[in-house]
């Protein structure tokens, strides 16, 4: 029965969730918790408040599910159900945002893979920074290729725009951060890594 | 093939796409031959180690962190379902009566299984048998809850309704041993309600004044029509309580129907009229309201209403109202917000206006084509830098190099701002490359 739902569609999905169905609730919080998360960083950042966040966005959505009129277009709705609750909780912290430590996002995200010296620790978070360096919009491609690891149909349909869009936002913010990253990758920052 | 092409290509390589035969030798032709390309491939390739490093150091893995995620959120979701249950029966009546039916029902799943001799017919059982322990174990939960004495209204802590993210404090709940809940919301839609019971529910709730009630409610309202004029009508009757009054429009705006509609409309222009008394709360649950019912006609009363001056929460719901209409008159509407709409405290509105045209653009030439819009994205573009304009200003930018590359005004803005921007800025190499690709 599980495998059934694994192979409907957002939008099949959707309407049995809209008839009360709990485990096609269960599959779609499941297949779209990645691409969530990787949202609300790309808005917010790593800090320790993502999964609450996340939580959030799941329940507003799931409140306001039966009045989705177009279930096909689940992803962008949830998009912007992501983007507003995201950018209220930042609203709220009043531009006192600051990124989380190794430590702290080890607490929030239930450990992290491997053994971080404090070097490590350091190169990996100078790499987020950049990256939260730029604006909204190239962020956003960029943390759902790297954090989300989603395909760029997935990201076009997210984002509201077309593959050919997304490419080109990412070869933009490809040409920012190498700009920011290439002296440190000179002065051998992320040698060993 | 020249080196623009080839970047998208190398781009589309590095992520994983799928490139054809064709675009593959492309790639490899033009590499052989372009040594900048050469040394572009080599750099984002190094730039792509170190950004899967960074990124997987802060990433569960995935399926794990998202099956607790939907654990947490179902486990409120039925926390939420048994809070609302015990009105009909006692909790603790329906829970040590529903376990004993699980452990009959268990006892006969046994038997029936030591007798069953087809592989199916045994999965199909051990299937059921895991849903019954799924079963006795919320009821356990429940019988838990009961034998606490713990009110079903009321959890220590629950955040309150409407509160924002930063006031749902994350709650640790004790029977989970150490894993990470949160306490059930108010809001999670409960099964509607038959028409006459909403009635009854409305009546009660607005004779006790409670409008946290009528706000929970408007998730259990039916889908029926004549409920439109039910409200209408208590509405009128309780003009002089203005919460009240605001709390019925919002849940006439949720409800079906063209007297839904043609009040909200009706009142939102009573609003308007001269020497009217303002009130903001009820216009903003109005226009809330009105978003639910898109229709081009209320395009012009929405302008009407916009160059009233109203504050910036009703300007925000004026937009959330032109999402649903996609017409020129719309967004010619949404061009003046987002031009007029400049100052310091307006900019959210201005940048969900900027945001819905260019979406918008992306699917019409007539827009991409309009004067109006080129000023407006010019002039947009123009705050690059400005923390106010930010992410509306470089999605102007962005909109105009893409779409406007030919245009001598466009390439003089990038001069400009170029000219504008420190050396060494993140921005300096942006506005460089663009002129670049110009």
């Amino acid at each position: 029965m599980e495998g059934s739902y694994r192979s409907l569609n957002d939008e099949e999905l959707v309407r049995r969730c809209q008839e009360r169905d709990h485990k096609a609730l269960e599959e779609l919080i499941l297949r779209y918790t990645p691409l969530t998360r990787g949202l609300v960083i790309s808005f917010i950042g790593p800090v320790r408040d993502v999964e609450d966040i996340v939580q959030e966005v799941f329940f507003q959505a799931i409140k306001s599910l039966r009045h989705l009129r177009q279930p096909d277009r689940f992803n962008s709705w949830l998009y912007k159900i992501t983007r507003r609750v995201s950018h209220g909780w930042l609203r709220a912290q009043d531009g006192s945002v600051s990124l989380e430590s190794e430590d702290a996002l080890e607490a929030a995200t239930g450990g992290l893979e491997g053994e971080a010296d404090e070097d490590r620790t350091r190169m990996l978070d100078e790499v987020r920074r950049v990256v939260q360096e730029l604006p909204e919009l190239y962020r956003e491609v960029v943390i759902l290729r790297y954090f989300s690891r989603v395909d760029y149909e997935t990201m076009a349909e997210t984002l509201g725009l077309s593959p050919s869009a997304v490419n080109a936002r990412l070869v933009k913010a490809r040409k920012m951060l190498r700009r920011k990253l290439e002296p440190r990758h000179r002065e051998g920052w992320f040698h060993g890594m | 093939m020249g080196c623009d092409s080839v970047e998208l290509l190398l781009s589309r390589r590095l992520d994983g796409e799928a490139l054809t035969p064709d675009q593959a030798r492309a790639i490899s032709q033009h590499l052989s031959e372009c040594s900048d390309c050469r040394a572009l491939d080599a750099g984002w390739q190094e730039d792509d180690r170190v950004l899967g490093r960074a990124f997987a150091a802060i990433q569960v893995t995935d399926q794990v962190s998202a099956t607790r995620q939907a654990a947490s959120i179902l486990n409120r979701l039925a926390r939420e379902e048994a809070r609302r249950r015990p009105r009909v029966l006692s909790l603790k009546g329906v829970s040590l009566s529903a376990a004993a039916a699980g452990l009959i029902l268990g006892v006969a799943l046994a038997a029936m299984w030591a007798s069953v001799q087809g592989a199916g017919l045994r999965a199909e059982l051990a299937r059921a048998m895991r849903l019954n322990q799924d079963l006795t174990g919320q009821m356990t939960t429940l019988r838990r809850e009961a034998a606490r004495g713990r009110p079903n209204r009321s959890w220590p802590g629950r955040a309150a309704e409407g509160d924002a993210v930063p006031g749902a404090q994350p709650h640790l709940l004790p029977e989970e041993s150490g894993r990470r809940g949160w306490e059930p919301p108010a809001s999670f839609p409960a099964a509607r309600l038959t028409p006459e019971e909403f009635r009854r529910e409305v009546d009660r709730l607005v004779r006790a004044g409670d409008l946290k009630g009528l706000d929970a409610l408007r998730d259990r309202m039916p889908d029926d029509p004549t409920l439109a004029r039910f409200l209408i009508d208590l509405s009128r009757q309780r003009m002089d309580s203005p919460m009240l009054r605001a709390k019925l429009a919002s849940l006439i705006g949720a409800s079906k129907g063209p007297d839904a509609l043609r009040f909200l409309e009706e009142e939102l222009a009573q609003q308007i009229q001269p020497g009217a008394v303002q009130d903001r709360i009820y216009q903003r649950a109005l226009l809330d309201g009105l978003a639910q019912h898109p229709n081009e006609r209320s395009t012009e009363l929405l302008r009407r209403f916009w160059e009233s001056g109203p504050d910036q929460a009703v300007r925000r719901g004026i937009v959330n109202n032109l999402e649903g209409i996609d017409t020129n008159e719309a967004n010619r509407l949404l061009m003046d917000m987002a031009r007029r709409d400049a100052s310091g405290d307006q900019y959210s509105v201005r940048n969900k206006a900027l945001e819905l045209l260019i979406s918008r653009s992306q699917g019409s030439p007539l827009l991409q084509q309009d004067e109006n819009f080129l000023e407006l994205l010019l002039e947009t573009g123009s705050h690059a830098g400005d923390p106010l304009w930010d992410d509306a200003s470089y999605r102007a930018l962005e909109f105009l190099q893409m779409s406007q590359r030919g245009n001598s005004r466009v390439r003089q803005l990038f001069h400009d701002l170029q000219r504008q921007t420190p050396q060494g800025n993140i921005w300096w190499d942006y506005f460089r490359e663009a002129l670049r690709e110009f």
